[in-house]
């Protein structure tokens, strides 16, 4: 397994994943690198039988933000503050992820999800895993994973303010 | 429609945006499907302030792991554990084959310091003489048998008190113990047994006991 070749395949995507999940920059920062501390010390281990370099990445990610979470002694999760704000007008959601503001928004509207649907939103959007892969990782239904997905775009988007004009 | 036929087309098309990287037109509901895009393309990695440090890091550890895993797997392999199984087959066979026919050489008398040299020797006479370090005499060394592998150091007499003997005879003086009396009381949970002699009274406490008399019972 070359490490430094995973690392630079996954680096961005887990950390879109831990940011998506805890939205602040350096706690992201924290716990980025320590999936890939604890994913370098686990490689030895590493099975592809059980699932591919990914998937195994995402599950030790997954696990680091839980522990971040309760070493904070709450939620795996900012606070709401200063979340967002609908927009006056009715902007596209291209124009809202222009900029360090609109991704602030974005991570605020997905701040806004329950936990479960932002850890499934985090997985989808950040690495691309297919319903079943998600569903395989969290343990639960294809079509649940389907649902809560569908559910939180729109919840979302009505957050953005992209609804139906987007 | 129903939201599981609505959350079916949805996450279709999605997977064909993920797949693809451009969102499918027409979709049965463009608005959401933007929406989708717009979160794809979101990457957060460029506000990271950690990542080439942290692949510098990382990699060097894994340089610095490198080295002893490499020793570790060196030494540990099938070939090595070969390579020092013959290494001592060879030793032993070497030491065996070569102790029958070839007995030790006696060793050199005692050892007598060099002469000083002429720097040394302009030394005050006051100084005393070097002590000697070995035996005036030392015992040979004897010649080990057939199939022996190792010979005896010599070594000086053993020196001390000799051994008393055994066993230890009578102390001399006093009268041996004889038992006066002996009878049981009852006491406070039992009997015991109350032992007399010339100078003492012995007392042997018999009764019951529990497992906290004798020892410290802790509990969280």
């Amino acid at each position: 397994m070359d490490f430094a070749d995973i690392y630079d395949r996954y680096f961005d995507k887990v950390y879109n994943y831990v940011r998506y999940r805890v939205r602040l920059a350096d706690a992201a920062d924290d716990i980025t690198a320590r999936v890939f501390e604890a994913a370098l010390g686990k490689s030895d281990t590493y099975d592809p039988a059980k699932g591919n370099e990914q998937a195994w990445l995402f599950g030790i990610a997954r696990n680091a933000v839980a522990d971040w979470g309760r070493a904070r002694g709450r939620r795996a999760e900012v606070p709401l503050d200063g979340a967002f704000e609908r927009p006056g007008s009715d902007p596209r959601a291209e124009d809202i992820l222009e900029g360090r503001e609109e991704r602030e928004r974005v991570l605020a509207a997905a701040a806004a999800l329950d936990e479960r649907s932002r850890d499934i939103m985090a997985l989808k959007f950040s690495s691309g895993m297919t319903n079943r892969e998600i569903a395989a990782m969290t343990g639960m239904g294809e079509g649940n994973v389907g649902i809560i997905i569908y559910r939180a775009v729109r919840k979302m988007q009505e957050l953005l303010g992209g609804s139906k004009a987007i | 429609m129903s939201e599981n036929e609505a959350a079916e087309l949805f996450n279709g098309e999605l997977d064909a945006l993920l797949r693809d990287g451009r969102p499918p037109f027409p979709s049965h509901d463009e608005g959401l499907i933007r929406t989708a895009a717009a979160l794809a393309a979101a990457d957060f990695s460029g506000d990271s302030a950690v990542r080439e440090e942290l692949r510098a890091r990382l990699a060097g550890g894994k340089e610095r792991a490198g080295v002893p895993a490499l020793v570790v797997e060196v030494f540990t392999g099938a070939a090595f554990k070969m390579v020092f199984a013959a290494a001592c087959m060879l030793l032993l066979v070497t030491q065996v084959a070569r102790r029958p026919g070839r007995a030790p050489s006696p060793p050199e008398p005692a050892a007598s310091l060099p002469a000083p040299a002429a720097p040394v020797a302009a030394l005050p006479r006051a100084l005393p003489a070097p002590p000697r370090v070995f035996p005036a005499s030392p015992r040979p060394v004897p010649v080990p048998g057939d199939g022996a592998l190792f010979a005896s150091i010599p070594m000086s007499a053993p020196r001390g008190e000799p051994l008393g003997a055994f066993p230890i005879g009578s102390a001399g003086a006093g009268s041996p113990i004889v038992t006066a009396a002996a009878r049981e009381v009852k006491a406070d949970g039992g009997t015991d047994l109350v032992m007399e002699t010339e100078s003492v009274v012995l007392i042997i406490e018999r009764r019951a006991t529990s497992y906290e008399e004798f020892f410290d019972k802790r509990t969280i």
